[in-house]
């Protein structure tokens, strides 16, 4: 019999092992192997992306079942008699008991924007198999796992965020780094999102007429929910998506028209300005306006993308066109970013695998309303084993394409010398056979004037996703189509990021100043509001203006600096978690955080190092800053793929920033990781036990299953509760 | 057999309403509601505030607390 008020701990017990489970297990574990043993061994003849999806998923169902399971219950000791911050606090706002299920959808769709869309498919310039590796394994050992941890220990806190807990668990010195690579990353991130727009819409009058059909879309919505029909959001997104799809359609028959597509044609510079006033005028409008909408079509569009990809993959099943490895991975030599396999790799793919940035979300409004402990798992570790999964289909996409015009796409305009014919020369030389007919048909398919340099990832995820769309959606004469869709929907998520991101930055630089200057914290003082809102766009429109004016390419000097920022703040959200775990008495299981926490500043170290310190001026801004300079200095008009004096000098300004940023972060990691290492010996010393600031124990009254389908003895017991009338969630 | 079949289609539509609520919940269309329940509890007596009114201050409260969004 079950009464009100009592919590069952059945949940934690692991399922008994009957026959049948021990046989599906064993089947997922050959599934596995096989497919692993496919894409790994294969040599020379080309491969089904099913075996990549196979591999993927038999890997995540094994990590999720043990590996996260054991994380769960004998790391984090998760105990669902505790009541949760929701069920405590509960004020029907930020506060309150959510539904399992709706929450991972409101915590996937917060972690996951264009991202993962956009590293796995630059990394493929050095063949699928080293991203592939690293996006399954990172995930499962690293990534999901600091996602989890973080929600784990922010909501043992009544949610309180990244920089609170490192500077109350580790010291104001870990806090003040923390704060600084949360800025820096916000600026980095924003700029390096905005150019991939920049990349992917300039001199294409579809995709610029498509996108910016989005304000006026958003306006609407914005107005109808305010006024019409508030609190509609389903129908409000329902006519945005269909007016969306209208505005792609409209983009084709804009492109077709002379007057029209010059009159939406935009060059870079003339695309970068209006991001940049695009960003400042979004930032200070009230969000219901134009963010709150947005991010509501944006939602819809993500998770409805990530559901149609998967299913067209599993229905098209193309097969690979790059192979496992390109030389690429070992001579450094790589047209897309220079550098070696390692550390490289990691640091390029950063969303799917291991992503500091989700430790923000983690910490922020998800543990709020978190309904029972043991979610953590489905809610931390599922929602990124999903995002992983969506960037493995964007590894996908990349690889079905033809080798020769993925590079041919993906190489700095400089470098690639003049036209197709220029082009399909210089991509020739590095192996990959194409000719200036295919370069300019597969233009010609797509509805563009040309596919040569359109680097940034989102134009090549888009040619591949195209292609797989059309093979099981409309055909060859469905491909333009499906090509701007796919451009449209990254360029929406990115927009929604610029917007959110700035606003973020925002906040934390009024709260900063506040400090300084008493007004500023007021968050509805408007010239604050104006001014820290400019400093904001200035901050990543620097970075964005100099990486698309950049003769070297943006996209290729300013990626890893995006990605090395990105694993910076893993660094500080794993090095929360070990110290957490050492000062609750549970340092033998420290190595559960500690270990990708070492991984994560091998590489991230390594790839500074070699940032700052190495000889190769491909590789090494600050050699690369030399060449340039000493040719300067000997009076050459120009060098490589810098044409003019001025392009020289822009050169040797953006190095000289791209160093001393580099070494910046890198100083900030060793800070961070002393500085938590001091702790984690006085913890040790202590004998292994020193106060944290958990909120004390409250029983709880609520019971909710824990994860995505209740078990039969779950379902019993909520038939049982709802019987005697207690008010859970489950079965409402 | 009528029987079964009724059944079953009481168990899809069940199933199908709930996915439905599942979807509202993500998108953020029961913040009212969750308003009305915490309200019902909590202010028994009072009247809550109405729907318009009510989705104005929830749309408002993003200028104050900005929500991230990831990359």
């Amino acid at each position: 019999m079950t009464t009100i008020g009592t919590v069952h701990k059945g949940a934690n017990e692991p399922p008994r092992w009957t026959p049948v489970r021990v046989l599906v297990w064993v089947a997922v574990a050959l599934v596995g192997a096989v497919a692993w043993a496919v894409i790994a061994l294969s040599r020379g003849e080309e491969i089904s992306a099913a075996w990549l999806i196979f591999a993927a998923l038999a890997s995540y169902a094994i990590g999720y079942r043990f590996y996260a399971r054991f994380i769960s219950y004998r790391v984090l000791r998760v105990d669902d008699t505790r009541a949760t911050p929701a069920e405590r606090v509960n004020n029907g706002a930020d506060f309150h008991p959510t539904d399992r299920r709706v929450l991972y959808g409101h915590h996937f769709a917060a972690i996951a924007g264009a991202g993962p869309l956009v590293g796995p498919v630059l990394a493929a310039q050095m063949g699928y198999l080293p991203g592939t590796v690293w996006i399954i394994l990172g995930v499962i050992f690293a990534g999901a796992v600091q996602d989890m941890v973080v929600l784990f220990f922010s909501m043992r806190r009544n949610g309180k965020s990244l920089g609170q807990m490192a500077r109350e668990e580790i010291g104001p010195v870990g806090g003040v780094a923390a704060l600084v690579a949360v800025l820096a990353i916000m600026v980095i991130l924003l700029a390096v999102l905005a150019m991939v727009v920049v990349n992917a819409l300039a001199d294409s009058p579809w995709g610029a007429f498509s996108l910016i059909m989005t304000i006026p879309i958003a306006l609407f919505m914005g107005f109808y929910l305010r006024y019409v029909r508030p609190g509609r959001v389903m129908e409000t997104s329902g006519i945005g998506v269909v007016l969306l799809l209208a505005a792609i359609v409209g983009g084709g028959w804009v492109a077709a028209d002379p007057v029209l597509a010059e009159l939406f044609h935009f060059s870079h510079n003339e695309l970068t300005f209006g991001l940049i006033v695009y960003g400042f005028i979004a930032s200070v409008l009230p969000v219901w306006m134009l963010l709150a909408p947005r991010d509501y079509l944006s939602t819809f569009m993500k998770i409805g993308v990530v559901v149609l990809l998967a299913i067209s993959i599993i229905v098209a099943m193309p097969s690979l066109q790059l192979p496992a490895f390109t030389d690429f991975a070992f001579n450094g030599e790589g047209p897309v970013f220079a550098g070696s396999l390692f550390p490289f790799v990691f640091i390029t793919i950063a969303c799917g695998a291991l992503s500091g940035f989700h430790a923000l979300i983690a910490s922020g409004t998800t543990p709020k309303l978190i309904e029972k402990e043991s979610q953590v798992r489905m809610i931390g570790y599922g929602s990124m084993l999903t995002e992983s999964f969506v960037a493995v289909m964007a590894l996908v996409a990349a690889c079905v394409i033809d080798p020769g015009v993925y590079f041919a796409m993906n190489m700095p305009a400089g470098a690639l010398g003049e036209g197709v014919q220029g082009a399909a020369a210089t991509v020739s030389q590095l192996g990959f056979t194409v000719t200036p007919e295919t370069l300019q048909a597969t233009a010609d398919a797509i509805g563009e004037d040309s596919v040569i340099a359109r680097t940034g990832g989102a134009p090549t995820f888009a040619l591949g996703a195209a292609q797989i769309f059309s093979a099981v959606f409309g055909g060859q004469a469905m491909m333009a189509f499906w090509y701007h869709f796919a451009v449209m929907f990254e360029a929406l998520f990115i927009l929604t990021t610029v917007d959110a991101g700035t606003r973020v930055g925002r906040f934390m630089l009024q709260d900063t100043l506040g400090n300084v200057y008493k007004p500023m914290r007021d968050v509805s003082w408007k010239p604050g509001l104006y001014l820290t809102s400019a400093l904001v766009v200035a901050g990543w429109g620097y970075f964005l203006w100099a990486g698309v004016n950049d003769p070297l390419g943006g996209i290729n000097q300013l990626f890893p600096l995006f990605g090395i920022a990105n694993q910076l703040l893993a660094a500080v959200a794993l090095a929360v978690c070990t110290t957490l775990l050492i000062k609750s008495g549970r340092a033998k299981y420290a190595w559960v955080t500690l270990v990708p926490l070492v991984w994560d500043v091998v590489v991230t170290l390594t790839a500074s190092y070699q940032k700052i310190f190495s000889a190769d001026p491909k590789i090494g801004f600050f050699a690369q800053r030399a060449q340039y300079s000493e040719a300067l200095a000997n009076g050459e008009t120009s060098l490589g793929s810098a044409a003019t004096v001025d392009q020289m000098r822009q050169v040797v300004v953006n190095t000289t920033v791209d160093g001393v940023l580099s070494a910046l972060f890198a100083l900030l990691i060793i800070v961070i990781l002393v500085d938590a290492a001091r702790v984690w010996i006085k913890a040790l010393r202590a004998g292994g036990q020193l106060p944290t600031t958990e909120e004390p124990y409250v029983q709880s009254k609520l019971w909710a299953p824990s994860g995505l389908v209740p078990t039969a003895a779950e379902r019993q017991i909520a038939r049982e509760r709802a019987a005697a009338g207690a008010a859970d969630t489950e079965g409402r | 057999m009528g029987g079964r079949l009724r059944q079953g289609w009481a168990t899809l539509a069940r199933g199908l309403s709930s996915a439905w609520q599942i979807a509202r919940g993500v998108v953020g269309e029961r913040a009212y509601e969750i308003y009305l329940e915490h309200h019902a509890r909590t202010h028994a007596g009072t009247p809550p505030m109405g729907e318009r009114e009510f989705w104005r201050h929830h749309t408002d409260r993003g200028d104050t607390h900005p929500g991230s969004r990831c990359c």
